[in-house]
């Protein structure tokens, strides 16, 4: 499988040429609750090696990314793909999770916060530690 | 999600992470997810759908000042 078309390439490569900050990336690989998954049509997908083929091909685009690859035996849910220390997504993301990638970059690149003021006001007197997980699907 | 990663850009109090869930279908049943996206806060099933910007963080906020 090949994740990136040469348009698709064209596009992020202009959307990443707008990054401010380095960003680093760690791909975490181990073993998956469904290590081969067969979609329609018969194809088999896996999704640690497709993750990691999508990500090299993302860090080709820009030089500001510098990918890391880790495999472990432990279990968890891998694939784990942790965008500048912080921002993480756990699975493949394809198909319209594609952009939710590209926007973890783009949002760790940028200089300065994208959220309002009051926004920010609000984030700065929280009281205690919130935890988000944002179940999504590629479709 | 993007807001919920500009939020844990904001505040070191926040972290975000997307759970693919069809992947994931385990964790997905525990939190009884039915519809994407859903969003769980500290374990806890806490809201279904996309927000704009500003019932985004306020429903963080709340999050945050609920007892665990």
């Amino acid at each position: 499988m090949n994740p990136l078309g040469e348009h698709e390439r064209a596009a992020i490569r202009e959307v990443f040429a707008g990054l401010e900050r380095d960003v680093p990336i760690l791909l975490e690989l181990g073993p998956e609750e469904a290590p081969v998954t067969v979609l329609a049509g018969g194809r088999e997908i896996d999704f640690g090696d497709e993750t990691r083929l999508l990500l090299e091909q993302l860090a080709e685009l820009s030089d500001r990314i510098d990918l890391t690859v880790t495999e472990t035996e432990n279990p968890g849910q891998w694939p784990k793909t942790t965008v500048a220390g912080a921002l993480v997504y756990h699975g493949l993301p394809w198909g319209y999770e594609l952009t939710t990638l590209v926007g973890a970059i783009v949002e760790a690149g940028r200089a300065a916060p994208s959220l309002s003021p009051a926004s920010l006001e609000t984030l700065a007197s929280l009281e205690r530690d919130v935890a988000l997980e944002v179940y999504v699907t590629p479709t | 999600m993007l807001l919920a990663y500009r939020c844990a850009l904001a505040s070191e109090r926040v972290t975000a992470a997307a759970v693919e869930a069809t992947e994931f279908s385990a964790a997905a049943d525990r939190h009884g997810v039915v519809s994407v996206p859903a969003i769980v806060a500290n374990d806890r099933l806490a809201w279904v759908g996309s927000v704009p910007e500003a019932a985004f963080v306020d429903h963080v906020r709340r999050v945050s000042k609920s007892l665990p």
